[in-house]
C-alpha cells in the first residue's frame, strides 16, 4: 500500500512538472512585446477594464510560473529533510501566491470566459488557495505540522487545477464538445475534485498518524508494564534470597 | 482575404501550443461576402463587407466569427474588434490601432 501510494505520489508530480513546463511554454508569448497572444486578442474586446486585465494576467502569469513548480519541489522529501530550505522556499512561494496569484487572479476571474458560473469556480478556487496558504504558514509558524501539510495539500490541489482543467480542454475538444460547457465542466470538476482529493489523503495520513501514536502509545505502555513488573519481581526475589 | 487572413490565421492556430486556456482552433472556416454590390467610405474607397463563420470538431453548425471588410485594388483587410475596425494583421498578433472611418459606409448622397 505504502509503495502504492509511493508511485501515485510521483506519478502526480511527474505529470504536474509537465504541466507546468507546458504552461510556461505556452504562457512566454504573453510577455513578448512585439506579438499579442492569441488569448490576449481572444479578451481584450470583452473585458472591463483593459489597463487592470492586462497587467494582472502578466502578473498572474509570472507569479504562477514560479510559485507553482516551487510549491510542488516543497513536497518533495529531500526537500523536506531539509527544513532551513524548506522554509525559505516555503516563505518565497507563500509570498508570491498572497501577494501575486491570488489578488491577480480574483481580477482576472471577474472577466473569465464563461461568465457568473466560472467567475465563481474561480473564485472559490482563489479563496482556498488563499485561506489554505494563510493557515498552512500559520500552522507552520506553530510547529503544526499536521496541519500545515493538510492545508499545503489543498493548496497544490487547486494550483494543480491549471493543469488538469487545460488537459480536460484539450480531451473536450477532442471529443468534439462545445467549447463554451467544455470550459465551465473544466474548471468546475478538476476544482471540486482537487478539493476531494486533498481532503482524503489529508484524512487518510492523519488517521494512518493517529493510529501510528495510539501503536507508540500501546508499545510504551506495555513496555512500561513489563519493566514494572519485571523490577518488582526483580526485587522480590533479591529481598527473599536477601 | 483566404490569402491574407484565413490561411495565416490557421498556421497561427496550428504552431501555438493547445495547453492554453484560449479557445481551441476550430475545424473549419468559411468566407461569407455580405454585399453584392460595393459599398463606399467617407473617403470615397471601395470596400465589401464580410463574415468568417467557424465550426469546431464535433459541430455540424456554422457560427459567425470575425466581422470585417477588404478594400477594392488594395486588398487591405480590417477585422471588428470591440466596437471598432483595425488591420486585420491584428488577429496575427500586431498590435494595431483602430482606424476610425474604416468598413464604414459614407452616406448616399439622395
Amino acid at each position: 500500500m505504502r509503495v502504492f501510494a509511493g508511485i501515485l505520489r510521483g506519478l502526480f508530480l511527474a505529470v504536474m512538472f509537465a504541466g507546468s513546463a507546458a504552461i510556461t511554454a505556452a504562457s512566454l508569448e504573453y510577455f513578448d512585446p512585439d506579438t499579442l497572444a492569441p488569448f490576449i486578442i481572444e479578451r481584450l474586446p470583452v473585458v472591463k477594464f483593459e489597463s487592470l486585465w492586462l497587467p494582472a494576467l502578466k502578473v498572474h502569469v509570472a507569479a504562477a510560473l514560479v510559485s507553482f513548480p516551487l510549491c510542488l519541489m516543497l513536497t518533495m522529501r529531500w526537500l523536506q529533510r531539509r527544513p532551513r530550505w524548506h522554509r525559505y522556499q516555503g516563505r518565497l512561494a507563500g509570498v508570491l501566491v498572497l501577494l501575486g496569484l491570488v489578488p491577480s487572479g480574483a481580477v482576472l476571474a471577474f472577466d473569465a470566459k464563461g461568465g457568473a458560473g466560472v467567475t465563481a469556480g474561480f473564485l472559490l478556487s482563489g479563496a482556498i488557495v488563499a485561506g489554505c496558504m494563510a493557515y498552512g504558514i500559520r500552522a507552520a509558524r506553530r510547529r503544526d505540522m499536521i496541519s500545515h501539510s493538510r492545508a499545503m495539500r489543498h493548496v497544490i490541489a487547486q494550483m494543480s487545477v491549471a493543469v488538469t482543467s487545460r488537459a480536460m480542454l484539450i480531451g473536450f475538444d477532442e471529443a468534439g464538445v462545445n467549447p463554451d460547457v467544455a470550459y465551465v465542466i473544466a474548471l468546475w470538476v478538476p476544482v471540486i475534485l482537487s478539493a476531494l482529493v486533498a481532503e482524503a489523503v489529508s484524512r487518510r495520513f492523519a488517521f494512518s498518524f493517529t493510529q501510528f501514536i495510539h501503536a507508540l502509545q500501546r508499545i510504551y505502555h506495555g513496555l512500561s508494564s513489563f519493566l514494572v513488573l519485571r523490577s518488582r519481581s526483580t526485587s522480590g526475589s533479591i529481598a527473599r534470597s536477601g | 482575404m483566404d490569402q491574407g487572413l484565413v490561411k495565416p490565421l490557421a498556421a497561427r492556430e496550428q504552431k501555438g501550443s493547445r495547453f492554453s486556456r484560449g479557445r481551441p482552433p476550430p475545424r473549419e472556416r468559411r468566407i461569407r461576402i455580405l454585399e453584392a454590390k460595393l459599398a463606399q467610405d467617407s473617403k470615397g474607397a471601395k470596400f465589401v463587407p464580410f463574415v468568417i463563420d467557424f465550426r469546431y470538431s464535433g459541430s455540424e453548425e456554422w457560427e459567425p466569427d470575425i466581422t470585417g471588410c477588404v478594400y477594392q485594388g488594395t486588398a487591405k483587410l480590417f477585422v471588428k474588434v470591440g466596437t471598432a475596425f483595425r488591420p486585420a494583421a491584428f488577429l496575427l498578433g500586431k498590435d494595431l490601432a483602430p482606424v476610425p472611418g474604416a468598413c464604414e459606409a459614407a452616406p448616399s448622397e439622395s
